[in-house]
């Protein structure tokens, strides 16, 4: 759980309860969209915000309260690449200072520094001029590539990437998607991805996580996933994308999500699910084993299963367009 | 009386320079489309390729190192790029609506929604006040807004980004405009106010008869939507037709090879998780390459595509490509 104090002393509770296992050297992705919750997550795990309670393992050692020599020791295994490259680099640093500055943070010898630094940018493509160029001179796929090679610069296990090809065009981001997936059979890493994109979600990760307002209401492998989400909300964001299955009813979701500081009594999700009965406004469903790897948080599986609408005002049928991409005649 | 079908406007090899410090940056390079009365059209391109620029340059809405080197702008008769100011501001806003990007830029936050929208209708409709309130209820309402009254006696701050959004439509709608210029109007908003967005304007197409022209990177949000696309590449428009014609029978390389870069999730473990990228990067628009403009990346350039800049060709009803690959 992490929580911001605002004035008069409310909360925002914008992770709650939340347990996940990642395996090593897998992408697990996580999902969900603004407000969700997912970027304090990914903090959390990492303690860039520190938790309010719960505790984070990784290779069977309890990280959460670890402080001082014990913490840099194992701060160096973990890492973040964050949202949108041109902010997270500092502008009036160079790109050796930018990529540097994890070594320098760890009192790595100032005279092993630049051959560290040199190896990460070729381990992402970018050539030795670089050094020497300020974020400004880069463009969207670069600066990003920078992030990259800042964020391996210490040979982490781990790392958190929070939509890292958002801001990029599609043919960047392919080129950048392919890099992440070179430098995960390279080095040795796993990754948590964070993303809104479901299209890139579904190709990258092996299993996926998704969230709404502080809740995961689904973890499944990613194929069991695209294939049959099993919660509502998982639903009616795979119904938004072209490749879906028509292993469910697609449907739109009406209206706008509630307020991640007044979220809905019982089940999050409970104010705009179409198969949302008296239960769901009362109590929060548990997040149970379904079946195999597949995990789901709802009362009413079953009625989910079957399609048998509840509240018609949140249910909105798919508009039936022509053609989507890659679909022939 | 509005007809289907009827051409309303026409771009014809339109070409734009920005004037910079570092030299002459050319924007558009020849530019064609044609738009009819009550279709959505895409733009899609990535950065660079000029997309923007063709929408600001319609309605002359250009900053003032932008000169337009050729071409004309032909709306309902009328040659844009070259009416009078006085009557262009007639035609902007009222005949013309834009739908902005950023919705938290386009929305002065000192007023009122009711304010500003009330402003539109004034403007443009003549109407007194009172009567502006009420057509803005209207208009919020065939925006889905559930509760225009509240969403009128608001500043834009106090809506969220899905909500901002549909003010802007609203706005556009307002004035009961023949054509609609929507520069990525769904970008800020997540995937599921999106769509319901999407869905929003198709409908709305065919209730308040408007064009659409849509501006966008994305072609995924253009299958959604749309009835016909023009991609763009570094400042030319490399092929038109149909969504349909250009999903199933993609023929310009570049088309092919952003269609093959989307990401599609995976049907099986066993299916590699690399995507088709396009070598190399974007070109630098101060030093465009000779020829054909997408060349150095192109699988199968030519001799030819070194040195001609290609011509549209047409290679089926409807559908035109810009590449040499394809004589007619």
């Amino acid at each position: 759980m992490s929580r911001l104090p605002l004035t008069k002393r409310q909360y925002i509770r914008a992770v709650d309860d939340v347990s996940l296992e990642i395996d090593r050297n897998t992408v697990f992705g996580l999902v969900g969209e603004s407000g969700s919750g997912k970027s304090t997550l990914g903090m959390s795990m990492l303690r860039i915000i520190e938790p309010t309670s719960g505790k984070v393992v990784m290779d069977g050692v309890d990280i959460t309260h670890l402080k001082g020599k014990e913490r840099a020791k194992w701060s160096s295994q973990l890492s973040y690449v964050y949202q949108n490259p041109v902010s997270s680099l500092d502008p009036a640093w160079t790109v050796e200072q930018s990529v540097s500055e994890p070594l320098a943070a760890a009192h790595v010898p100032s005279n092993e520094r630049k051959d560290l630094v040199l190896q990460s940018l070729a381990a992402v493509g970018l050539p030795d001029y670089f050094l020497g160029r300020y974020p400004h001179e880069l463009s969207g796929g670069q600066s990003q590539r920078v992030a990259i090679a800042r964020a391996l610069v210490r040979r982490p296990k781990f790392m958190v990437l929070d939509e890292p090809t958002s801001a990029l065009d599609v043919s960047i981001q392919a080129q950048l998607l392919n890099l992440l997936m070179d430098l995960q059979a390279e080095f040795g890493l796993t990754y948590f991805y964070i993303s809104h994109d479901l299209s890139v979600v579904g190709r990258v990760c092996d299993r996926i996580a998704v969230m709404y307002l502080g809740k995961v209401v689904e973890v499944a492998d990613a194929l069991d996933l695209f294939s049959l989400p099993l919660h509502p909300y998982a639903q009616a964001l795979l119904s938004t994308t072209s490749a879906r299955s028509s292993s469910f009813l697609a449907f739109r979701l009406t209206g706008e999500p509630p307020s991640p500081r007044n979220p809905p009594n019982g089940c999050r999700f409970n104010t705009r699910c179409p198969y949302a009965t008296s239960v769901c406004s009362k109590e929060e469903p548990k997040l149970v084993q379904v079946k195999g790897n597949h995990f789901v948080a709802c009362h009413n599986l079953d009625l989910v299963a079957q399609g048998k609408v509840q509240v018609p005002e949140n249910f909105r049928p798919v508009a039936v367009r022509g053609r989507s991409p890659g679909e022939s005649t | 009386m509005k007809s289907d079908g009827a051409e309303l406007l026409r771009v014809a090899d339109l070409s734009l320079d920005y004037i910079s410090p570092q030299g002459i940056v050319h924007a558009l390079n020849g530019v064609s489309l044609s738009l009819r009365r009550s279709q959505l059209f895409g733009v899609v391109g990535e950065s660079g390729s000029g997309k923007s620029t063709l929408a600001y340059a319609l309605i002359r809405l250009l900053p003032r190192n932008a000169v337009i080197r050729s071409g004309e702008v032909i709306f309902d008769g009328m040659s844009l790029l070259t009416v009078p100011e006085g009557k262009l501001k007639d035609i902007r806003g009222k005949r013309i609506s834009m739908v902005f990007q950023d919705p938290m830029t386009s929305l002065n936050p000192l007023f009122k929604v009711k304010d500003q929208i009330g402003r539109v209708l004034e403007l443009h409709r003549g109407v007194n006040k009172k009567e502006a309130t009420r057509l803005a209820t209207d208009f919020l309402k065939a925006v889905e807004l559930p509760d225009p009254e509240q969403v009128l006696d608001s500043y834009p701050f106090q809506l969220s980004g899905g909500m901002q959004q549909r003010v802007m439509i609203a706005m556009a709608l307002s004035t009961q405009p023949d054509l609609i210029i929507a520069d990525e109007p769904t970008s800020a908003v997540d995937a599921t106010i999106q769509v319901q967005i999407l869905e929003l304007l198709s409908r709305l197409r065919h209730e308040h008869q408007f064009s659409m022209l849509f501006i966008t990177h994305s072609l995924e949000v253009v299958s959604a939507v749309c009835d016909s696309v023009g991609v763009m590449y570094a400042g030319s428009m490399v092929e038109t037709g149909s969504v349909s014609d250009i999903f199933s029978s993609p023929r310009h390389p570049y088309t092919q090879a952003l269609l093959a870069a989307i990401p599609k999730s995976r049907k099986s473990a066993s299916e590699p998780k690399r995507l088709q990228s396009i070598s190399g990067t974007p070109p630098d628009l101060l030093s465009l390459p000779p020829g054909c403009k997408f060349n150095p990346r192109c699988p199968y350039a030519f001799e030819n595509c070194r040195t001609e800049d290609p011509a549209f060709r047409q290679v089926g009803p409807g559908h035109e490509v810009a590449c040499h690959l394809y004589k007619s």
